[in-house]
């Protein structure tokens, strides 16, 4: 795995997630700053940010390398967007969506006015085409938002934005979806949903115990947005 | 001239003008765009198109990517139809080509640029736009008046227990922590405490009399001087907050006069502006559903029986109502409902006729309480075909049993619903408890 192996670095002798520092001597969210080899690096706190936490419990294929296009639903203040901006440098992007203001208002004093690879875009996921500020397609769609649809949300926005073969990275918060239900079998539901709108599913990682009932899905976009429409009526 | 296709394109930088074969045909560059795009998406009256309208009208059909854009042409006599999805995601895809083809920017780098400096600045407007909005003030003038409420019941309580040290009696003459500060702080020395003093705080003469004879024949100790300042300034805190804590309510009832006087009207403006917070925004709370808000700030409670099958709670912040909490506890659920329901229609009228106030409700809500208080006087009998055991007794009465009984995880304000014998909840519910009683 050459892709992640940058991004682990030894403290004091300790293994830890850690990524380059785009924005030098600042920290966004109190994380610690790390001097190695004349380079400075931030660490990826496992316990903020569920990306961390899923790389930590064994991800197989890493989405994000240098120069990557992304599209990250459900930025909040920006602790997992950081990190993503540190490992796609200056030469990627990222449109980093989030509808509440007041989690905007640190996204964009802490994080995306300091760091030029990130377009904040206030808008709700629900609606992906009034997003403002955003071209091209992405090779990654990266999903962590709190609703009972979040599954259609991201559904949906990888069918505007998403490139054939791109990544859905799906966090499956199974207690907004449904707080009754056991959450191994309302994962399995949504990875099925996913598999119907021409998904296939790579890999399903239990956050555990980083995140409690959370759960995150490596997904592989096979079908080409504008086609699929068509092809769903066939089916 | 009058043929041919052409696209209107509303983009973040200006309105550009395509034709059939996608080339510039005509452009227009914002001055200020991020007013001239918020002002064109919200459907507001955008003046100042210019030639463009001209060019525009060489084409026949004429098809735009913005609803509201269509609007504008619309004003400007050209009648403009939605381009379809597939063409829509076609230019979303091409925006920073389209951009450098209308020589709204020199290269795509640029075009990042460019974009990326709109985003910032949109959002922000967005944020400035929103952080002005009355409704979150009244969240966070709420919230500070609850939070007082705290520190205000924790130094005076402290202050009490240590001036009660010198004048223990007065702990039970005094009800009101105001006033209780207010003689610490002006008298000091129990001693010290006068006729005229007492008079100006407005205790009768009756009253005057009895503190007087306490402080005479008391018996607490002596205090040094160094831990009376103390004591004194501890008071002086209470009568500052609690001074603070007035002017706060008095600005809740006068914003919320302002942003929801029907809200108001209806839940008092305390409750009014507590739903409120809890919701979010005047507009999150316009758009809950009643049955919502009536369980507002009773989610525990709510998630604890959908899980468990334990009896549903009846109301959450509601329960603060006036009209709720003095009722007797039967009618406490069917007060509850109709005041959720008339509350969320009055949350509506507020943000949509912004401000006007509509009497019709509370009268409505009037007759409908009344009716509920005729209708269920009595106390409900116990329902005798009912699987619980030792419950025979009518719940209702007083008797020793107390509001404790009920078992594990019961209890509190939101769970005296509880033996309302049907529906699917209570079978589920005896059953369970049956199985506990085993165990």
């Amino acid at each position: 795995m050459n892709s992640t192996s940058k991004i682990w670095i030894y403290v004091d002798g300790q293994k830890c997630l850690a990524t380059p520092n785009l924005d030098k001597g600042n920290a966004v969210y109190g994380e610690r700053l790390i001097q190695d080899n004349h380079k400075e690096f931030r660490q990826w706190d496992v316990y903020r940010s569920k990306l961390a936490a899923a790389i930590q419990k064994g991800m197989q294929n890493f989405p994000f390398r240098v120069g990557s296009r992304v599209l990250y639903l459900g930025a909040s203040t920006g602790t997992t967007v950081s990190h993503i901006s540190d490992i796609i440098g200056n030469e990627g992007i990222v449109f980093a969506v989030e509808p509440a203001i007041r989690v905007a208002r640190e996204l964009l004093e802490n994080v995306a006015t300091r760091r030029y690879n990130i377009i904040p875009i206030i808008e709700d996921g629900r609606r992906p085409k009034s997003y403002y500020s955003i071209f091209g397609t992405v090779q990654t769609v990266y999903c962590d938002i709190a609703q009972p649809d979040q599954t259609d949300i991201a559904i949906e926005n990888c069918k505007v934005y998403l490139e054939k073969g791109g990544v859905l990275l799906l966090v499956v918060k199974s207690r907004s979806i449904d707080v009754v239900k056991d959450p191994r079998v309302v994962i399995k539901e949504e990875a099925k949903k996913l598999e119907s709108n021409g998904f296939s599913i790579q890999q399903i990682i239990d956050l555990e115990p980083f995140d409690k009932d959370h759960g995150l899905i490596y997904a592989v976009y096979s079908k080409h947005g504008a086609s699929s429409t068509q092809e769903d009526r066939l089916e | 001239m009058s043929d041919g296709k052409c696209s209107v394109v509303l983009c973040e930088l200006g309105i550009i003008l395509l034709d059939e074969n996608e080339n510039v045909s005509g452009s227009f560059k914002f001055t200020n765009p991020i007013e001239s795009y918020r002002l064109i998406k919200n459907g507001g009256k955008f003046t100042g198109l210019g030639q463009i309208v001209g060019k525009i009208g060489n084409y026949s059909d004429v098809r735009s990517n913005d609803q509201n854009l269509n609007f504008v042409l619309q004003q400007n006599g050209i009648s403009s139809t939605m381009m379809s999805d597939d063409e829509l995601r076609l230019l979303l895809l091409q925006k920073d080509s389209v951009l450098e083809k209308a020589e709204f920017v020199s290269n795509t780098t640029q075009a990042q640029r460019e974009l990326r400096k709109f985003a910032i600045d949109l959002s922000s407007s967005k944020i400035k736009e929103s952080s002005e909005q009355l409704d979150l003030h009244v969240i966070q003038a709420v919230s500070a008046l609850d939070e007082l409420d705290k520190i205000i019941n924790t130094i005076g309580t402290r202050m009490r227990e240590w001036y009660g040290l010198h004048f223990p009696e007065l702990d039970n003459l005094i009800q009101s922590l105001y006033l209780y500060a207010n003689i610490v702080r002006e008298a000091g020395f129990r001693a010290s405490i006068t006729r005229e003093l007492l008079e100006r705080l407005g205790l009768d003469e009756k009253r005057r009399q009895i503190v007087l004879q306490a402080a005479e024949r008391s018996r607490g100790g002596d205090i040094t001087s160094e831990n009376l300042a103390i004591v004194k300034q501890l008071a002086y805190q209470v009568i500052l907050q609690t001074e603070l804590r007035r002017i706060i309510a008095d600005h809740i009832e006068g914003t919320m006069e302002l942003i929801a006087p029907n809200t108001k009207e209806l839940l008092t403006p305390l409750v009014g502006a507590r739903m409120i917070a809890k919701a979010g925004s005047l507009e999150r709370f316009a758009r809950l559903s009643s049955s919502t808000v009536q369980l507002l700030g009773a989610e525990k409670a709510l998630f604890r029986s959908l899980k468990t099958g334990s009896s549903t709670p009846k109301h959450g912040i509601l329960f603060q109502h006036p009209l709720i909490h003095s009722a007797p506890r039967w009618q406490r659920g069917k007060i509850a409902r109709s005041v959720a329901s008339k509350a969320s229609i009055a949350a509506r009228i507020d943000l949509y006729r912004k401000g006007e106030k509509d009497l019709s409700l509370s009268d409505k809500l009037k007759l409908r309480i009344n009716e509920i208080q005729q209708k269920y006087s009595q106390p409900p009998l116990e329902r005798p075909n009912r699987n619980f055991r030792n419950r025979q007794f009518d719940r209702f009465s007083p008797g020793p049993r107390g509001r404790g009984e009920g078992g594990r995880g019961r209890g509190g304000r939101y769970s005296d619903d509880r033996g309302r014998g049907y529906g699917r909840g209570a079978k589920y519910r005896s059953n369970k408890k049956k199985k506990r009683r085993q165990g």
